[in-house]
């Protein structure tokens, strides 16, 4: 499974695909569109992940997200990614928001297992637990 | 001398609130701060046998340490009445929905009035809080994140399992699941691994 850019007019977009066996010819087969590649390129939303993982099985998003990072992007489309994250920007450093310009981009592969260890690691310092259950504030 | 004698040790004895609040000034630790005033509210309440429970927002970021931090304390009481009495001799202010103290910088909201199904004890020095159980927090969150649209709970979620999966009643987790309706993103949460803890 990988990703595939098509260009429609003068704007890129991105597609899961996958190659497919016929005839002893290897063919590209259309899985599921992904967006605009401006819209997902620091790689694609959970909202769009869900949609997909409801037609196609076992996508492997870290694979997919890092594929799409690696996809060079030209001098118009970094005007349109600043053009679109700048108001996401402001909002959320107006609301002191804790995702300050974060907007709807995914972690980076292993951030999420990362706070996972240290929130395991931070409350083993912080609470004992007691055979019952209780936690005591150290 | 341990931190645990140590603030035993400062907040003993039947303090007065005005008293109370000047020594929790000069906690350092916020989230120390925060459990030491739920426990002394707690313990104002319970003198008059009514409860109350941290939940929500501040119940995740207990849970995890910190690591997603929240703005208010929401918490639910069997009695609203006493509670915002007792808020209110602790200097807090009623603004809107929420309960706030401008110089502690801690914000209450009472959110309900029922008790968890399941909750824990936390003891911080001489007091006891109550604080929903886990369960029900990732109940919670993965209702959110599907009904509500709100991915990012989907991770508190799934951070909450991944840390307290050893002690999680998981039939009682899968039971309540398909009454909420959200049993495939608890599916999602048990069956994708979190290789970096050797799941």
């Amino acid at each position: 499974m990988y990703v595939r850019v098509k260009k429609i007019g003068s704007k890129r977009y991105a597609y899961l695909a996958e190659g497919v066996s016929k005839n002893g010819k290897v063919r590209q087969k259309t899985l599921a569109y992904l967006g605009p590649l401006v819209k997902i390129a620091t790689g694609v939303s959970d909202e769009i992940s869900r949609k997909v993982d409801g037609k196609v099985r076992n996508v492997d998003w870290n694979k997919i997200n890092m594929d799409i990072r690696r996809i060079p992007l030209d001098f118009d489309e970094l005007q349109e990614i600043k053009r679109d994250m700048l108001p996401r920007v402001l909002i959320g450093r107006q609301n002191r928001s804790q995702d300050i310009g974060r907007g709807n981009r995914p972690r980076v592969e292993g951030e999420l297992a990362a706070i996972t260890i240290i929130a395991r690691r931070g409350f083993n310092e912080m609470f004992r637990t007691l055979k019952d259950g209780t936690l005591v504030m150290r | 001398m341990s931190v645990k004698r140590s603030l035993s040790k400062t907040y003993a004895g039947d303090l007065t609130s005005k008293s109370f609040i000047s020594m929790l000034r000069r906690e350092p630790n916020d989230l120390r701060k925060k459990m030491l005033l739920l426990g002394y509210v707690t313990s104002q309440l319970e003198k008059k046998k009514q409860s109350i429970f941290l939940v929500g927002g501040q119940a995740v970021e207990t849970y995890t340490a910190g690591q997603f931090p929240t703005g208010d304390i929401d918490v639910t009481t069997s009695d609203s009445a006493t509670t915002q009495k007792v808020l209110k001799s602790l200097g807090f202010e009623e603004i809107g929905m929420i309960w706030l103290n401008k110089p502690l910088g801690i914000a209450f909201h009472i959110v309900g009035y029922s008790a968890p199904e399941r909750s824990r004890t936390i003891r911080i020095g001489p007091y006891k809080a109550r604080i929903v159980g886990v369960e029900e927090l990732i109940l919670d969150r993965l209702s959110a994140a599907k009904f509500w649209n709100i991915p990012a709970d989907y991770e508190k979620a799934k951070v909450l399992y991944d840390n307290f999966e050893k002690q999680i009643d998981k039939e009682y987790l899968r039971e309540i699941a398909k009454k909420k309706k959200v049993v495939d993103l608890l599916l999602r949460i048990t069956e994708t691994p979190s290789p970096k803890l050797g799941r």
